[in-house]
């Protein structure tokens, strides 16, 4: 009886190996003898051929339809065919890919978006906007919830890094002058992209309910009353009230989590269908 | 009239199906790409574009195990801190208003400077002065409303007083810088299209300087009641 | 037979569709602009604006005593007494008593202001707000922060 049962796992473990010794990656390892191997792991040919092995596999076809690309026709095929992809173009000239072209920039700010709100919606879980609660899960998380420190952290400086990068990223397009004609409606997109980047990072700046966080806000917010006429109402309208509370931070806090990041979003995704347009600068 | 048979069969020649995507202006940028090396996005823009990522990722990870994001006391609204400092992407901002009225500081500048930068790929060839011109008097200006509006004073105290909270004197003289660029602009030595884009260009850069310059002063150079002090004070 | 003009009953029919195409965006932007009132509240839940401070013998004479929560100073000087808004009128800080000589000064952008809370010095752009004192049932003082008082105005227990 137990014999039975072995036999047919014998026989799928076997044909696991045989499966292994067949595929690219082993046989890139292979090719090479003794030392020579771990070299040839780091040297692309053993990363290539796992790479095709994988996307041969039944669960990569699942999920993505096709293996990866291997001909060069397939190559550029495949940016305008996947769905994840299709936001490039299938070629681009040897300039737009030199680094100092773009310095990676805008890539970097979209990148840092991504981890800004990754990292938000951990925070989430924990956070309460309640004047009386806001505080303490700060605290909480620095020092009882696991990785809560890191994730605020990460949170913290990435949104120091967007705005630096933005701003780094306005510079080049200001150095190369790429904000010429086609370019400048995008140019005018970018403004709106660096100005909600700057209102979300003000937002979330209220939300730790700390001494900083109150006091940067009052200022911040009595500026706008200092507009004639409309001033007051619109600080009014701002704060849920005559002063920084338990309004303003609800306020403040679903602008924050949701209003300003989904409207910043739109205008990236536009923000890239225009670079796509108008041809980006380096030749697209 | 034309018979079925006069029709050619265009099939047979070329086998290609061509639609219709769009109309767009100007060259087919095939042509001016035609002697450009081109690489397909695939893999060479993508790996790219992941290495890059990973690269953040771990910077972000290294830098947010170092250094801990500032957490300071519980809000009391009884007691403002000493001194009290915006995020350091507001202390030009900030450090205007040192100088002049909030609704210069916090309206005036904030929104010409905004205007200023949306406007400015629309100023073609010589007049791209104007924009980064106004964008380096709009940060330079209001430091001396305090001071222009001191010889108001003296001369008139009741008018002084009643224009102190618009900051006139700021309003006033960027109105006469705009105009100032618009001759500059204009006037035969910016004839020369190289040196007007030369010239627009480092504007530009002084004005990004000055920025960076106020931060600085803000974060390292400000100490209680926003007094000067030295940053190893 | 009234003659059928094609062009005539294309302008009709064009004109009769934008005014209707108008119609919608005005009334549309309307309603929007009227659904914006939503976020102005109507009730507030903040602080009594009228309270009680303390008995007047409690406070120090000649000092401004802080009464934080309130934002308000209460400077007694033998019988008399004044409340001075804390609130800066430059950006909303709250100012602080001088070590020193008396008055105030602020620790957001640097303005000073005298004992009786005129401005001196500094961005402030007008001078501190002096409130109404009165007196409660049980002889405690009352501060109304809703009705100012000139300036250098005092009440005398
Ligand atoms: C969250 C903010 C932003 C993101 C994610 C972003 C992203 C990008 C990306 C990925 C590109 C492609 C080229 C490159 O990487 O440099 C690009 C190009 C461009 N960006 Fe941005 N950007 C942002 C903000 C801005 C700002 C603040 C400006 C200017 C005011 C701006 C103006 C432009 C222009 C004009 C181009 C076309 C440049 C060319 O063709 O050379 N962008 N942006
Ligand atoms: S808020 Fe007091 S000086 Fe600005």
């Amino acid at each position: 009886m137990s014999t039975d049962q072995a036999a047919p796992e014998r026989g799928v473990w076997r044909r696991l190996f045989q499966a292994i010794r067949k595929t690219g990656a082993y046989q890139s390892l292979g090719q090479a003898g003794g030392p020579a191997r771990l070299s040839r792991v780091f040297s692309g040919s053993f990363c290539r051929a796992l790479a095709a092995d994988v996307s041969r596999s039944v669960p990569w076809k699942a999920v993505f339809n096709r293996p990866l690309p291997q001909t060069p026709k397939e190559q550029s095929e495949i940016a305008i065919s996947s769905f994840w992809l299709h936001i490039h173009p299938a070629t681009i000239t040897r300039r737009s890919l030199k680094f100092s072209t773009t310095y990676g920039l805008g890539g970097l700010c979209a990148g840092l978006f991504m981890m800004l709100v990754g990292t938000g919606v951990l925070l989430m879980f924990y956070y309460v906007p309640a004047t009386d609660h806001a505080y303490k899960d700060m605290v909480d998380l620095q020092h009882v919830v696991s990785l809560g420190r890191l994730l605020r952290n990460m949170h913290r400086w990435s949104a120091h890094g967007l705005v630096v990068f933005v701003s780094l990223h306005m510079f080049r397009v200001f150095m190369q002058k790429a904000f010429k004609a086609p370019r400048q409606l995008n140019w005018v997109v970018g403004v709106i992209l660096l100005v909600f980047t700057m209102m979300l990072s003000f937002t979330g700046y209220l939300l730790p309910w700390d001494q900083l966080a109150l006091w940067a806000v009052t200022v911040g917010t009595n500026m706008a009353g200092a507009i004639p006429i409309v001033g007051e109402k619109f600080r009014f309208v701002l704060l849920g009230g005559p002063t920084v509370d338990q309004a303003t931070l609800i306020r403040f806090y679903v602008l924050h989590v949701v209003v300003l990041p989904l409207v910043m979003f739109i205008f990236m995704v536009y923000h890239f269908w225009r670079v796509r347009k108008d041809g980006f600068s380096g030749g697209a | 009239m034309a018979t079925e048979d006069s029709v050619q069969p265009v099939a047979e020649t070329d086998p290609k199906e061509y639609g219709l995507l769009g109309f767009v202006q100007g060259r087919p940028p095939a042509v001016a790409d035609q002697e450009e090396e081109r690489v397909s996005v695939y893999p060479h823009l993508i790996s790219r574009e992941f290495l890059a990522f990973g690269v953040m990722f771990m910077t972000l990870l290294v830098v947010s195990t170092l250094f801990d994001a500032p957490l300071e006391e519980l809000a009391n609204p009884g007691k403002t801190p000493n001194p009290a400092k915006a995020p350091w992407y507001f202390l030009s901002l900030q450090e205007l208003l040192h100088y002049s009225p909030p609704f210069i500081a916090g309206f005036v500048v904030p929104s010409v400077l905004v205007l200023t930068v949306c406007t400015l790929p629309f100023f073609r060839g010589r007049l791209l002065v104007v924009p980064t011109g106004l964008l380096l008097a709009t940060i330079i200006v209001p430091m001396f409303d305090g001071l222009i509006w001191n010889v108001i004073h003296s001369i008139a105290p009741g008018f002084a007083d009643a224009i102190r909270v618009y900051g006139l004197p700021t309003i006033a003289l960027l109105i006469l810088t705009a105009v100032g660029l618009f001759k500059w602009a204009l006037s035969s030595s910016m004839d020369d299209p190289k040196r007007a884009e030369r010239i627009s260009t480092r504007l530009f850069i002084v004005f990004v300087l000055f920025l960076l310059a106020l931060v600085l002063i803000g974060e390292y150079f400000r100490g209680p009641e926003w007094k000067w002090v030295w940053p190893w004070q | 037979m009234p003659e059928f003009n094609v062009v005539e009953e294309e302008k009709k029919s064009r004109r009769f569709f934008m005014a209707g195409l108008f119609a919608f965006f005005t009334s549309f932007g309307l309603i929007v602009i009227g659904a914006l009132r939503y976020i102005v509240p109507n009730v507030q839940y903040g602080k009594a604006e009228r309270f009680k401070v303390g008995m007047p013998q409690d406070f120090p004479d000649k000092q401004a005593t802080y009464i934080a929560d309130q934002q308000i100073f209460i400077v007694r000087e033998g019988d008399s007494y004044t409340a001075i808004s804390a609130t800066c009128t430059h950006l909303g800080c709250a100012v602080r008593a001088n070590n020193a000589a008396p008055g105030f000064f602020c620790p957001c952008h640097g303005s000073r202001y005298e004992a009786d809370g005129k401005n001196e010095a500094g961005p402030a752009p007008r001078p501190l707000d002096t409130f109404e004192v009165s007196l409660g049932h049980q002889g405690e003082l009352v501060v109304d922060k809703r009705t100012t008082v000139p300036r250098g105005s005092r009440f005398k227990v």
